[in-house]
């Protein structure tokens, strides 16, 4: 019985240190969906903690064969949805509101170092102009166009990652894209 | 190839996700048809507005408080049980026969423990719900055992009435 009990002991010990290399890794990309789907700091900030945890909780089912981003974001979808189910209505916020943390205030990356003041002001607004729109789309929606434009998931990786088939993630995707064309038909020239 | 179906495929278009003979064929079409090739080009743009969007940095505490919070995670036995045993088939067997393997094992476990509450709490609820039926013909008036009744496998049969005088049926059988 000690005996057997060492073991699972010394397993779990090496799961919670791959685990915890996992977080390191994969946390700043999982945050970024996380925002994009959510449309706020606070937001992505439980979301991506609830997909951890709920990923480390199942942690041994997870097929090391496969990447560990798309078996984490088949979980945050469903933490995401699940946590709309429960509360329908999302608190939305502007991008550029500073968000003050316990360690300070939350920042954006920033694009690219090469962009001169006026591309980065036009950029910023143009972000949030599209995570507006993004955030008007019906979550199912939304999810296939984070995941196909901003992560670049096949269509067979979302159907995996959203649980369901190639012909609805290119309907979701099309009806997605059409949406979001419509509400930012009058950037179009700044879009280009 | 008319314009409705180029409408609908520009995404899986631009997206490469089509197979080469369409893929031409769209292309084709594209550079004969001004509204269809407009589309396109506002579905392609769509997409590059959205893939340029600037990447989001997380507060830079995050991945600590995960850390810190994974340190208050405590994974049920069964779960542990169940996790053990998947890493333990999948070194051994396919990812399909350990998936199929882990399935049986949860099943059997279901099964014994967790489901038959499940079954005496929907057992004692049916029980106790009175038996009546909402009818509109005299004819069809439910016929009312005199005997004792016992309950037993889940077949749907007891018809328990509500408020609103629907039909519900229960997963019970009568003997």
């Amino acid at each position: 019985m000690e005996f057997a009990d060492t073991i699972t002991e010394v397993a779990r010990d090496g799961d919670r240190r791959e685990f915890d290399t996992l977080v390191e890794r994969y946390h700043k990309q999982a945050y970024n969906i996380a925002y994009r789907m959510a449309g706020n700091h606070a937001d992505a900030e439980d979301l991506t903690q609830e997909a951890f945890i709920r990923a480390f909780r199942f942690f041994g089912q997870y097929r090391r064969e496969l990447p560990f981003d798309s078996w984490l974001y088949k979980i945050m979808s469903n933490v995401f949805i699940d946590r709309l189910r429960r509360r329908p209505k999302a608190n939305i916020r502007s991008l550029d509101a500073p968000v003050v943390t316990q360690e300070g205030e939350a920042q954006f990356d920033v694009a690219d170092p090469c962009d001169g003041p006026e591309d980065v002001v036009l950029s910023r607004e143009m972000d949030v102009r599209i995570q507006a729109a993004l955030e008007t789309l019906p979550e199912a929606f939304r999810i296939t166009v984070i995941y196909a434009d901003i992560e670049g998931l096949s269509y067979e990786e979302i159907a995996d990652v959203t649980r369901t088939n190639i012909g609805t993630v290119r309907s979701r995707l099309h009806r997605g894209r059409r949406l979001l064309r419509d509400k930012l038909k009058k950037y179009a020239d700044q879009l280009l | 190839m008319n314009c409705r179906h180029v409408v609908n495929s520009s995404s899986a278009y631009v997206d490469g996700e089509l197979a080469g003979a369409e893929m031409l064929e769209i292309r084709r079409h594209l550079s004969n048809c001004r509204e269809c090739s407009e589309e396109y080009e506002f579905v392609r743009v769509t997409k590059r507005a959205v893939a340029r969007l600037r990447t989001v940095a997380p507060p830079e505490h995050l991945a600590a408080s995960i850390v810190a919070r994974l340190d208050e995670v405590s994974i049920p036995p069964f779960q542990r049980a169940l996790n053990g045993l998947f890493r333990f088939t999948a070194r051994k067997l396919s990812p399909v026969a350990a998936a199929l393997a882990v399935s049986c094992v949860a099943l059997a476990i279901l099964t014994a423990g967790g489901q038959d509450r499940l079954l005496d709490e929907r057992l004692d609820i049916v029980a106790s719900a009175p038996l009546s039926v909402h009818v509109e013909s005299a004819s069809l008036q439910p016929q009312i055992p005199d005997t004792p009744i016992t309950y037993s496998s889940s077949k749907p049969l007891v018809v328990a009435d509500h408020a609103g005088g629907a039909f519900q049926l229960a997963d019970m059988s009568i003997h």
